[in-house]
C-alpha cells in the first residue's frame, strides 16, 4: 500500500537506512553460518572450538551493537521511511 | 551457626530484599518517579529469565557431560536477538498495537480471535511449563541439600518436600502480590520486572564470581584452564552435527515461544526502541553467562570426587574449598534464576488460563452476558490469582510425583520442543496472510501430539506411560511407528528426532490446511493487520455499532477496568468526539479502542466476545459485508429511482409544454377561425342581401337577370346551410348523441361510392387502387364511413399541390382491423400542423380552398364512434392519412361516450 506511494529511488539517507535494515536482517544469517562452521571440523581440540565460538559471539554482539547504534542515530536525525516500516514506535492512540 | 542455618537466614533476608525492591519499584512507578524503571537496560535484564536454574546449574553439568554442546542453548537466542530488526520488532509492534496479553492471545488474535486456538495453546503451555517449574523447585532443593551435606555429611536430607513446598508457597505469594496488582497486563508489572532485573544482575555476578574464583583462585589463569580442558574427558570436539544444529534451532524457537519469554519480551515491553539495546546487550549477557561454564566444568571434573553431581559444580566447588560466602552468593544466583522464572511463568500462564479458560467459562455460566451483576474486574483478578496458585502448585505436585529424578533434569529440552510447536502458527501468522485458523489448529495439534508421542510420554521411562514393548517394536508391532524412530529414522538423538518430526508434521499440517481452508472475514482482517503491521498501524476494523449503547458499554467497561479508569476513558473519547458530558458516541473507532483496552485486561478473544454481546454479535461477518453491499445497492437503486422520477418530471414538463403550445395554437386557430367564419358567413350573407335588395328595389329587371340573381341567392344559402350542417353534425358527433346505422358492404364498393361522390374519376386526380385487397366485407355504419372517405378524397382534390396529383388508396387487413391508407404525392400536412390537424376549425393554409376546417374534425369523431381511428401519416410515406377500424362489431351504442 505504502509501497505504491513511495518513489522508486529513495534519497541517499533513506537508501542507507534501508540497507542498514537489510544488514540487521541478515546478521542472524551470518551468525548462523559462523556458528555452524564447527560442524565441519574434524579432530579439533575443544579449546580451539571454545575460543572460536566465544570470539564469534563477541564479534556478533559488537556488530549487532553497531547496527543498532546506526539505526538509532539515523532514526533520530531522519524521518521515517514507511516502506520498510522503520519508523519509531508510534505512540499509542490512547494511553 | 551452621552454614545451613546461615544459608536459610541469608535466603530469608534475600526474599525480604526482593519484596522491598518490588514494593519500592511499584511505589515509585505509581508516583511517576520511575523513569529509570523504563530504561532499556531493565528491559534487557528482564529478558534474562531465559536463564533459569536449569541453565545456571545445568549448563555446567551439560558441559561436563558433552563439552561445548551446552552453548547451543544460548546461541539460538543470540541469533534471534541480533536479528531483532526483522522479527522481534514486528512481534513487539503487534503486541503493543493489538494489546496482546500472552502468546495464546497473540496466536488467537491473529487467527480471528479464536478462543479455541487460545485454549489449545494455553493447555500446551501449561503442559510444557509445569515440569519446568518443577525443575526449578528441584534445583533449589538440591542446592540446599548440597549445603546440608556439608553440615551433616552422609545424612540424606529428608525435608525435600517441605523445602519445595515452602519455596512454592513463597513464590506464589510474591507473584500474587506483585503480578496481579492491576488487571491490565499491558500495564507493566514494575515491581516484578524490577525484581527480575535485580535477580538477573545477581545471577550473572554470582556465576562470574564463581568463574573468576575457579580460573584465578583454583586454577592458574586462562592458560592453565585451557591446558586442563585439553587434558580432560571433553578435550575432543565430538559434537554431533545434528544436535549442534538442532539444539541451536530449538533454543531459538523456544526463545520466541516460551510463554515467560513472550511475557517479558512482548507483553511487558514499554518501548519498541528498547529492542535496540537488547539487540547487543542480551547476547552479551548470554555470552558472559556461558563464559566460565567450561572452566567450572573442567575444574569440577578435576578436583571433585567422581560421584559428585556435575549439575551442582557451581555450588560445590567453592563450598569444598571453604569459600562459604562465595558458595552462598552462588546459591543466591541459582535461587534468583529459579524464582524469577517461576514468577514470570506463573504470571504468563495465569493470564492465559484466566483469560482463555476461566473467564469464557465463567461468562458462559453466568448467562452468557457481559451485563450481569457483579464486578467482572474482581472476578478476573481472582481468577488470575487462583491460576497463579494453581500453576505453581501444579509444578510442586509434578516435582513431588516425579520424585526429582533424572527424568526431571531432561525436561528442560523436552519442554522446549513442546512450546516450539507454536512457532509455525506464530511465524506463519506474522509473514503469511494465507495462514488460517484451521491451519493453525491443525499444525499446533499435530505438532503437540507428535511431541507427546515421540518425546514427552517416553521421557517418563519405559512402562510408565508408554510400555517398553511399544518403545521397542512400535504400537501393534508396527515398526515405523516406534516413538524414537518414527518412519524408520533411527540413529539420531531423541530430542533432534522429536524436533524434526513434530515441527515437520506441524508445518505440513499448518500449511496444507491453510491452503485448503478459507478464512473468516475477521481472520482476513487480522491477518492483514499482523502481516502488514508496519504499513498501517490501524487496528482490526469491523465494529458496526449502530445499536451499541454507550451506557451499556460503560457499565461493562467499569466492571473490567475499574470505574475511574473506565469513566476517564469514556470522557476522553467523548471530548475527542467533541461531545459534552462523558458518554461518547459508540462510533466504530471508539468501540475498537474500547475493545483494545479491554483486551489488555481479559485478552482479545474475551474482550471481543464481551463487546459483541453488547453490540449484538455485530462483528464482521460475511453477512455484514453483504449487508453493506446491499446498502450500496439500495442507494444505487434509490438514486436510479430518483433519476427515473426526474426523467418522468422532465417528460411531464415537456408534455405540458407541448399541450400548452397546442392550446396556444388552437386558440390562435380559433381566433383565426372566428374571423374566418364571420367572413365565411358574411360573404354569402352580403351577396344574399345585395341581390335580394336588387330584386326588391330594382324595377324592370328582365327575367334572365332575375333568375340569375335568385340563383346566386340560392347558391349562397346552400353554402350557408352546408356550413351550418357541418357544425351541427360535428356537435352531434361530439356530444355522442349520433345514431349509427349498421350495414354490411364490400369495402371496395364503399370506396367506389366515395370516389363517385367527389366527382368520379377524372383527369385532375389519378386514383390508384388495388381491387383485390379491397375485397373485404365490413360491418359498420356504412354511410358514416363513406363520409370519412369522401372527406379525405375531397381534401386530396382540394389540397394536393403536385403538378400531376395522384392518390393511392391502400387497403390492408390486420387481424380484425382494416387499415385504409390515403396517400397522395403532394407535400402533405406540414409537420407543425400534424398534431392539431384534427382539431375543429383548423385548416391547412389560410383560405385557399375555402373550407371551414371542420372536415377532419368530423372524420375523427366518426372514426372514434366506429371504434377506429384516423391518424395523419408522416411525410416519408407521402402526405396522407391512415384510417383504421374493426372489420365487424365496431358500432357503438348511441350516447355511449368513448371519446373521453
Amino acid at each position: 500500500m505504502t509501497q505504491a506511494k513511495d518513489p522508486i529511488y529513495a534519497e541517499r539517507q533513506t537508501y542507507r537506512r534501508r540497507r542498514l535494515g537489510d544488514a540487521a536482517r541478515l546478521l542472524p544469517v551470518l551468525g548462523a553460518g559462523l556458528f555452524g562452521l564447527p560442524i565441519f571440523w574434524q579432530e579439533t581440540p575443544t579449546t580451539r572450538a571454545l575460543i572460536y565460538v566465544f570470539l564469534t559471539w563477541a564479534l556478533l554482539c559488537i556488530l549487532s551493537g553497531l547496527v543498532a547504534w546506526r539505526l538509532r542515530a539515523d532514526a533520530a536525525g531522519e524521518g521515517d521511511d514507511g516502506a520498510d516500516g522503520s519508523e519509531e514506535a508510534k505512540p499509542e492512540q490512547v494511553t | 551457626m551452621s552454614i545451613l542455618n546461615l544459608l536459610i537466614a541469608v535466603c530469608l533476608g534475600y526474599v525480604v530484599f526482593l519484596f522491598s525492591v518490588a514494593f519500592a519499584a511499584d511505589r515509585a512507578a505509581r508516583r511517576g518517579r520511575g523513569a529509570w524503571l523504563r530504561s532499556p537496560i531493565v528491559y534487557t535484564l528482564s529478558l534474562s529469565i531465559y536463564c533459569t536454574a536449569w541453565t545456571f546449574y545445568g549448563a555446567v553439568g551439560f558441559a561436563a557431560r558433552s563439552g561445548l554442546e551446552f552453548v547451543t542453548i544460548y546461541l539460538g537466542p543470540t541469533l534471534v536477538m541480533i536479528g531483532w530488526w526483522g522479527l522481534l520488532r514486528k512481534m513487539v509492534r503487534i503486541g503493543r498495537s493489538q494489546r496482546i496479553t500472552s502468546i495464546a492471545d497473540m496466536i488467537s488474535s491473529r487467527y480471528g480471535k479464536s478462543n479455541l486456538l487460545a485454549v489449545i495453546v494455553t493447555l500446551i503451555a501449561v503442559i510444557g511449563t509445569t515440569p519446568y517449574i518443577a525443575l526449578q523447585l528441584q534445583s533449589v532443593t538440591l542446592s540446599i541439600n548440597a549445603f546440608a551435606q556439608v553440615d551433616l555429611p552422609g545424612d540424606q536430607v529428608s525435608e525435600t518436600g517441605t523445602t519445595g513446598f515452602l519455596i512454592a508457597a513463597g513464590l506464589a505469594l510474591f507473584t500474587v502480590l506483585f503480578g496481579t496488582r492491576n488487571l491490565d497486563v499491558n500495564e507493566r508489572h514494575h515491581g516484578v520486572v524490577m525484581a527480575i532485573a535485580v535477580e538477573a544482575v545477581i545471577k550473572l555476578c554470582a556465576l562470574l564470581a564463581v568463574g573468576v574464583f575457579v580460573v584465578w583462585g583454583l586454577g592458574g589463569g586462562p592458560a592453565d584452564i585451557l591446558a586442563r580442558v585439553d587434558a580432560s574427558d571433553i578435550a575432543r570436539w565430538e559434537v554431533s552435527n545434528s544436535r549442534w544444529i538442532g539444539l541451536t534451532m530449538l533454543s531459538a524457537a523456544a526463545f520466541l515461544c516460551l510463554p515467560r519469554m513472550f511475557q517479558v519480551m512482548v507483553v511487558e515491553n514499554q518501548d519498541e526502541s528498547h529492542l535496540r539495546t537488547a539487540a547487543w546487550a542480551f547476547p552479551t549477557y548470554l555470552m558472559l553467562m556461558s563464559l566460565f561454564v567450561i572452566p567450572i566444568a573442567v575444574m569440577g571434573l578435576d578436583l571433585l570426587p567422581e560421584d559428585s553431581n556435575p549439575d551442582l559444580f557451581v555450588l560445590t566447588l567453592p563450598l569444598m574449598h571453604g569459600q562459604d560466602g562465595l558458595a552462598i552468593f552462588s546459591f543466591l544466583g541459582g535461587f534468583s534464576s529459579a524464582t524469577s522464572m517461576v514468577i514470570v511463568a506463573a504470571i504468563a500462564l495465569s493470564t492465559m488460563v484466566s483469560n482463555h479458560i476461566v473467564m469464557p467459562v465463567w461468562l458462559r455460566m453466568t448467562g452468557g452476558t457481559a451485563m450481569m451483576s457483579g464486578d467482572v474486574r474482581s472476578v478476573a483478578l481472582l481468577a488470575r490469582r487462583l491460576s497463579i496458585a494453581a500453576v505453581v502448585f501444579l509444578g510442586y505436585l509434578y516435582f513431588r510425583l516425579s520424585g526429582g529424578g533424572t527424568a526431571l533434569a531432561a525436561i528442560g529440552l523436552i519442554a522446549f520442543v513442546g512450546v516450539a510447536q507454536f512457532l509455525p502458527a506464530l511465524l506463519g501468522g506474522l509473514i503469511w496472510r494465507g495462514a488460517t485458523r484451521s491451519g493453525a489448529l491443525a499444525g499446533v495439534s499435530i505438532g503437540f501430539v507428535t511431541w507427546a508421542y515421540c518425546l514427552f510420554l517416553p521421557s517418563f521411562g519405559p512402562d510408565v506411560l508408554i510400555s517398553a514393548e511399544v518403545m521397542q517394536a512400535g504400537p501393534w508391532g508396527i515398526g515405523w511407528l516406534r516413538p524414537y524412530a518414527l518412519f524408520g529414522t533411527e540413529g539420531i538423538d531423541n530430542v533432534v528426532h522429536a524436533v524434526l518430526w513434530s515441527l515437520s508434521l506441524n508445518v505440513a499440517g499448518f500449511v496444507g490446511v491453510s491452503l485448503l481452508s478459507f478464512p473468516t472475514p475477521v481472520e482476513r482482517l487480522q491477518g492483514a493487520q499482523f502481516v502488514n503491521i508496519f504499513d498501517h498501524s490501524g487496528t482490526s476494523g469491523g465494529w458496526n455499532a449502530g445499536m451499541a449503547q454507550s451506557e451499556d458499554l460503560l457499565i461493562m467497561a467499569q466492571r473490567i477496568m475499574g470505574p475511574d479508569e473506565a469513566r476517564k476513558l469514556f470522557a476522553r473519547s467523548a471530548q475527542l468526539q467533541g461531545l459534552p458530558g462523558f458518554l461518547p458516541e459508540p462510533s466504530p473507532e471508539f468501540i475498537e479502542l474500547l475493545e483494545r483496552e479491554l483486551s489488555g485486561s481479559v485478552g482479545a478473544a474475551t474482550a471481543h466476545a464481551m463487546i459483541s454481546q453488547i453490540i449484538g454479535g455485530a462483528n464482521v461477518s460475511v453477512e455484514d459485508l453483504l449487508a453493506v453491499a446491499d446498502e450500496t445497492a439500495q442507494i444505487m437503486e434509490y438514486s436510479s429511482q430518483l433519476e427515473a422520477k426526474s426523467n418522468e418530471l422532465a417528460d411531464t414538463a415537456r408534455q405540458l409544454r407541448e399541450v400548452n403550445d397546442k392550446l396556444t395554437k388552437l386558440s390562435v386557430q380559433k381566433d383565426a377561425f372566428l374571423s374566418q367564419i364571420s367572413h365565411e358567413l358574411r360573404t354569402p350573407m352580403t351577396s344574399i342581401r345585395s341581390f335580394s335588395e336588387i330584386l326588391r328595389d330594382t324595377q324592370g329587371l328582365d327575367a334572365g337577370a332575375q333568375a340569375k340573381y335568385a340563383g346566386i341567392i340560392h347558391d349562397e344559402t346552400l353554402r350557408l346551410t352546408r356550413l351550418l350542417d357541418d357544425l351541427l353534425d360535428l356537435s352531434v358527433l361530439e356530444s355522442g348523441t349520433v345514431v349509427l346505422n349498421p350495414g354490411r358492404a364490400r369495402l371496395g364498393d364503399l370506396l367506389d361510392r366515395a370516389i363517385d361522390a367527389t366527382g368520379g374519376l377524372d383527369a385532375r386526380l389519378r386514383i390508384l387502387r388495388e381491387a383485390a385487397r379491397e375485397d373485404i366485407v365490413v360491418d359498420t355504419d356504412l354511410d358514416r364511413l363513406v363520409q370519412v372517405f369522401i372527406n379525405l378524397i375531397a381534401n386530396c382534390r382540394k389540397y394536393c399541390d403536385a403538378p400531376q396529383p395522384e392518390l393511392r388508396i391502400d387497403v390492408t387487413q390486420r387481424d380484425d382491423t382494416v387499415e385504409v391508407v390515403f396517400a397522395d404525392n403532394g407535400t402533405g400536412v406540414p409537420e407543425e400542423l400534424q398534431s392539431i390537424i384534427f382539431e375543429k376549425f383548423v385548416r391547412v393554409g389560410e383560405t385557399k380552398a375555402g373550407g371551414a376546417g371542420l372536415g377532419l374534425a368530423i372524420c375523427r369523431e366518426i372514426m372514434t364512434r366506429l371504434r377506429g381511428e384516423i391518424v395523419c401519416l408522416p411525410k416519408p410515406q407521402g402526405g396522407g392519412f391512415l384510417v383504421s377500424f374493426p372489420v365487424a362489431g365496431g358500432l357503438q351504442a348511441a350516447g355511449e361516450n368513448v371519446a373521453d
